[in-house]
């Protein structure tokens, strides 16, 4: 016998995790699928007409699908560690690469796809709606072209007008749609990453304590950045001093990028690791 | 068959096991007695692989339980005393976790439900704490396993659900299983159990079959508390009295009496010197 992966045993770890996916999510799923709604139902009965364009809405949508990724593992696994529930999940016959990567899929692809297809049902439904609709056109339109999606999101929130003419040309044509659709896909890792560790280590008020210690090694982060940047003066006033090169502000953001892509694919490593382990070894 | 042998196990400064050694045979009902608190939840704990020794050897049919591989946990099974539901009926309940074990039998599940007089097709939440009970126990039946650790199996039973429960439990027991009950309920077990294991503050004082305790002591009732006895109680219509063997009389087995015959002479029974 294969202790470690048999796929005929997956396949009934995923089935049983599929069984649990309605009853323990399926309720948080329906609250943030209905908070569009209930916005639309508010702009409809009140005729509001503005507020309803395609970037905002996108935007809501990448904000709530972030919520529901944050979630999710909390939702769905969170007696996996409980030391009196979570017997029967430690003595289910399987190894503990077969429910990790079980709960991988739920928590990373699962959830978004649910959450991402149902909202965009809605919304298409919503902005089909004939009659004075606060809702122009279509989200499901843009959903497969990431750098026209991003462009509407960027202009929905006004950011361009900090910048130069073209700026938003300019960053749209430092990455392809590949790199762009990677760094989404690396971004949902990193966070499910982060929360399915969270789902392990703490027994209770799961997601919000994860959430403070986001918070707390983002001011930690914050703190050592504005350090950094005050004990090197002269490099800040020669920056700011230099004309904007637009070449080089390209080069910056790829470089930016890519940096930012190597530190969620590390963040997203240890995370997964440090999951994995902890549903192999966790006591009850 | 079960080996553990210099096991030492402690909850942060609490020594539960110091260097004990067991053996549990296949084809035996062993009941797992103690005080509160002497750590027979946790070994129970230990041989299905929810808690890991801190030094020492533990092995159920040569695998490491704390390793969890399928391979072992598809042989064992663990029903805890508290009731854990979930939002489900029985019967969709075993037939989700049924299909991890080859050899549940949905049929021997109906037919346990039955037994125990319970419906299958009623929610958990519908069902008292006696037959939520009754359920996983016929769940925990069903699957087959080769070894069973039940803790506190009769807990909340009402009388007849616990004649109901040595019933089943006898049926259910062959040359190849192995069942451990840990519990304060002697009397519930009474005449189900066999051997007998009696734990202690991180020691264990007795792991043996009725037939080698009657040769080691007899229990007998009279009007009298004897002075050679090892334990005597008051009983109406006279004494028990837990008394050396050393002419071979015959006697049944008091296992209340005997546990506190144990509790009573401790480095005696330890030291194996009756």
């Amino acid at each position: 016998m294969n202790n470690t992966l048999d796929f005929n045993r997956l396949g009934k770890v995923i089935r049983r995790d599929a069984m649990n996916f309605i009853p323990n999510f399926g309720w948080s799923l329906v609250i943030l699928w209905a908070i569009p709604v209930v916005i639309w139902l508010t702009s409809f009965t009140l005729f509001i007409s503005q507020g309803g364009e395609v970037g905002g809405r996108l935007q809501m949508l990448r904000f709530l699908s972030t919520i529901a990724l944050v979630v999710a593992p909390a939702k769905l696994y969170k007696d996996c560690n409980d030391p009196r529930k979570g017997i029967q999940y430690a003595m289910m016959p399987a190894s503990s690469l077969e429910k990790f990567i079980s709960m991988f899929i739920f928590c990373v692809i699962v959830t978004p796809i649910v959450y991402t297809a149902g909202a965009v049902a809605l919304d298409t439904i919503m902005a089909a709606f004939p009659g004075k609709n606060p809702y122009d056109g279509f989200i499901f339109k843009l959903l497969f072209n990431a750098k026209e999606r991003d462009m509407e999101i960027v202009e929905a929130m006004g950011s361009q007008s900090l910048m130069y003419d073209g700026y938003l040309d300019d960053v749209n044509n430092a990455f392809s749609g590949f790199f762009i659709y990677f760094s989404k896909i690396i971004s949902i890792i990193s966070m499910s990453a982060i929360f399915m560790f969270g789902n392990m280590i703490f027994k209770k008020r799961k997601t919000s304590k994860m959430i403070g210690i986001l918070v707390l090694v983002f001011i930690f982060a914050m703190v050592i950045f504005i350090k950094w940047v005050m004990n090197h003066e002269d490099l800040m006033d020669s920056i700011a001093d230099e004309e904007l090169n637009r070449e080089m502000l390209i080069h910056l953001i790829r470089k930016a990028n890519y940096i930012s892509w190597m530190i969620s694919i590390i963040i997203s490593a240890v995370m997964l690791g440090l999951t994995y382990r902890k549903i192999k070894t966790q006591k009850y | 068959m079960i080996k553990i042998n210099s096991l030492d196990f402690s909850y942060k400064n609490t020594q539960v096991f110091r260097s004990i050694d067991l053996e549990f045979q296949k084809g035996n009902i062993y009941g797992l007695l103690g005080e509160n608190g002497v750590g027979k939840t946790t070994l129970l704990k230990i041989l299905c692989g929810l808690q890991r020794p801190d030094g020492g050897i533990c092995t159920i049919d040569n695998m490491i339980p704390s390793d969890r591989k399928p391979e072992f946990l598809q042989n064992v099974y663990f029903l805890p005393e508290e009731v854990i539901t979930e939002d489900t009926t029985p019967e969709k309940y075993i037939k989700k976790i049924g299909v991890f074990y080859p050899r549940f039998d949905m049929n021997l599940f109906y037919k346990l439900e039955k037994e125990l007089e319970v419906d299958p097709k009623k929610k958990f939440n519908a069902l008292s704490y006696g037959q939520k009970k009754k359920t996983l126990l016929a769940c925990a039946l069903s699957l087959r396993t080769d070894y069973l650790f039940l803790d506190e199996p009769t807990n909340g039973l009402d009388i007849p659900s616990k004649a109901l429960f040595r019933k089943v439990i006898a049926n259910y027991c062959t040359d190849e299983s192995t069942i451990i009950i840990s519990t304060h309920q002697v009397k519930d077990v009474e005449n189900l159990i066999d051997p007998i294991v009696i734990l202690d503050n991180d020691d264990v004082l007795l792991n043996a079959s009725f037939n080698e305790i009657t040769k080691k002591v007899y229990f007998e009732y009279g009007p009298e508390r004897l002075p050679d006895a090892l334990y005597s109680e008051m009983l109406p219509g006279g004494y028990i009295n837990v008394m050396p063997n050393k002419d071979g009389i015959e006697s049944n087995v008091n296992i209340e009496a005997l546990f506190n015959a144990v509790m009573k002479n401790k480095e005696l029974f330890k030291s194996r010197k009756l």
